[in-house]
């Protein structure tokens, strides 16, 4: 009889801990939604929040001028960050997870500095890696310097002895390869596209459009799902390689898989917005203090936490000096870095409940 | 059905670590002990048997299956086995940590049998108390055992448990041992564990088998392996088989002069 009322006990303390996580998933879609919402009622303008969310439901409801800042400038710039924001995250809980190291994201593998160079080529040399892109020429090459970047990483995974310290270390002579060889861009280049380099590599949502938006979206789409379905194994891995394998996960196969999968993830919240280093690294890490690392709770909970957190860096980089926009990628080092340090401080010794 | 090993060799690259290892068949209920020194062989035996290692010659059969031709979930859903305790810093408690283990043979979604089987595993190794514990607040002894629960909740029909008491104080290798080879008997299930503990091994194993340098030297009872002058060899000892008042095997071992 004790053992029977026991096992109703663990039972229900497990499905109590889900239902709270369930609960914790909900709240953070609700702060993404009220982020986002001041997201597109910030800004030039100062229009009153009813006026704002009137348009967002009817465009036309208080004519031209506001439907065309709301719909073509502020909420692309919104959406944008919502969707970099848990591109970004969800590529590094992935990354973290997979190379088990929780330093692990697009930024500290230098995937972002491959990219600023790729994105340096085009704009010094206009010289472009695929053909016929025109005007995206900067984006394509951002978006295949970083691709390759991930391959390289892969490729690293499978050379043997290479372990979670070595892979860091790969990250950091990418990372100076490529910030020389942007030096050397940058000695070539004029003024004017000096300019433009250093604005590119600060990150901004400024380039959003549509069509990036609408790629992005059907990314986490796909990948959010795909990971979702792996969720059991990929928790399984951060019991150890050996156990996972023995728990009967094809781990070789898993890493690639995750790994191809989180490239395209990464290269493309890259190309899009730039340098944004620290939301790869805060969103998984903030997830993984709130839910642990169920990856079922930590995969959503990250990508909404990445959302979030680039939302807000999105409100705060219109709302320091009235009238400009800051660059994200200054905003996220600036005010995210000593409160992600503060948060890590706080709960390093918080035990799990 | 039995397990049948039958001229296994291995090999890490160009370094041959098993040599033809072939085992009379090891029986349902069976509890058979691997005993021999460091680096002898038996967590390569172990990992070659679960599928980790893949071998480069011989068979293993389970019943009419042969093994090697499973897929690595249909395997691990056969053998369980358990490496040896290196601790790992994953943040998820004991109870999830368990239900993990069983969730990677089955649906995706936690059905009231998996909290049926999760619950009633830590019941039978005493664990129960610490279902809601972080793995990362566990000491050493803990994390072993509840790495055995993973190993068991699965219910395979083969268990390995690499060195399951290395970490553990003088009551729970008792307990542990006592209680995974109730539960395991009842359930027909086959244990081969390796073991350091001479004494220990002798106390709980129906079968012992010593492996050195990736051979096996000698299979049979504990008495009568234990009692062989190649024990004394392979461990670089002197060592005399003795029986307490109270029935026990007891070896007796000291470094002597010849070592």
């Amino acid at each position: 009889m004790a053992m029977m009322t026991d096992t109703a006990g663990l039972r229900a303390g497990y499905v109590a801990q889900t239902a709270r996580r369930y609960f914790v998933l909900a709240m953070a879609a609700a702060l993404l939604t009220l982020s986002f919402v001041v997201d597109v009622a910030t800004g030039p303008g100062n229009y009153p929040l009813r006026t704002v969310i009137e348009t967002l439901f009817d465009p036309v409801a208080h004519g031209v001028q506001i439907k065309v800042i709301i719909w073509d400038y502020r909420l692309p710039i919104a959406v944008t960050a919502v969707i970099v924001g848990a591109l970004l995250a969800v590529a590094g809980a992935q990354m973290q997870t997979i190379l088990n190291n929780p330093l692990a994201e697009p930024f500290t593998l230098g995937v972002s500095s491959a990219a600023s160079f790729g994105a340096a080529l085009a704009i010094v040399m206009g010289w472009s890696v695929l053909p016929v892109v025109g005007a995206l020429m900067v984006t394509v090459n951002a978006f295949v310097f970083a691709l390759l970047t991930c391959g390289f990483i892969l490729f690293a995974t499978r050379l043997k002895g290479v372990g979670s310290e070595t892979m860091i270390l790969f990250g950091i002579a990418i990372f100076f390869t490529f910030s020389a060889l942007l030096a050397l861009m940058q000695y070539m280049a004029s003024e004017d596209q000096i300019a433009r380099i250093v604005f590119w590599m600060m990150g901004s949502l400024g380039r959003a459009s549509w069509e990036k938006i609408a790629l992005g979206a059907a990314l986490l789409a796909v990948v959010i799902p795909f990971g979702l379905m792996r969720s059991w194994q990929m928790t399984a891995l951060r019991m150890g390689e050996t156990t996972a394998q023995s728990m009967g996960v094809d781990v070789a196969r898993l890493r690639v898989e995750m790994l191809i999968v989180v490239s395209i993830l990464a290269a493309t919240a890259v190309a899009f917005v730039g340098t944004v280093g620290f939301i790869g690294l805060v969103g998984p890490h903030i997830a993984r203090m709130i839910v642990g690392e169920d990856q079922r709770f930590f995969l959503p909970l990250s990508a909404l936490a990445g959302a979030l957190v680039l939302s807000l860096t999105s409100i705060i980089s219109k709302s320091l000096t009235p009238g400009v926009i800051y660059p994200i990628g200054i905003i996220t080092a600036l005010i995210g870095v000593p409160v992600f340090v503060s948060i890590i401080l706080s709960t390093r010794r918080r035990s799990l409940s | 059905m039995t397990l049948t090993i039958q001229g296994l060799h291995a090999r890490y690259g160009a370094v041959p670590v098993l040599h033809d290892v072939t085992l009379a068949p090891i029986l349902p209920g069976q509890f058979v002990g691997m005993i021999g020194p460091n680096a002898s062989g038996k967590s390569t035996l172990f990992k070659t048997l679960s599928g980790l290692v893949r071998p480069s010659h011989g068979t293993i059969r389970f019943g009419d299956t042969d093994l090697c031709r499973l897929c690595r979930r249909d395997r691990a859903r056969c053998i369980a086995y358990m490496p040896q305790a290196f601790g790992c810093n994953a943040i998820l408690t004991v109870y999830e940590s368990v239900l993990l283990a069983l969730k990677q043979t089955t649906g995706w979604r936690v059905a009231d049998a998996n909290h049926d089987r999760v619950a009633q595993t830590l019941a039978a190794l005493n664990l129960s108390h610490l279902a809601d514990r972080g793995l990362g607040n566990l000491s050493g002894g803990q994390a072993q055992m509840v790495a055995v629960a993973q190993t068991l909740v699965r219910d395979p029909a083969i268990v390995l448990l690499d060195e399951p008491t290395s970490a553990l104080d003088l009551h729970h290798q008792l307990s542990i041992l006592s209680s995974v080879r109730a539960e395991m008997q009842r359930r027909g299930t086959i244990v081969m564990a390796a073991l350091h503990d001479l004494n220990l091994a002798a106390k709980f194993c129906d079968r012992l088998i010593l492996i050195r340098e990736g051979r096996i030297m000698a299979d049979g009872t504990p008495e009568d392996i234990l009692s062989l002058p190649e024990i004394g060899e392979t461990y670089r000892v002197e060592t005399a088989l003795e029986r307490t008042r109270r029935g026990s095997l007891y070896v007796d071992a000291t470094l002597g002069a010849a070592y």
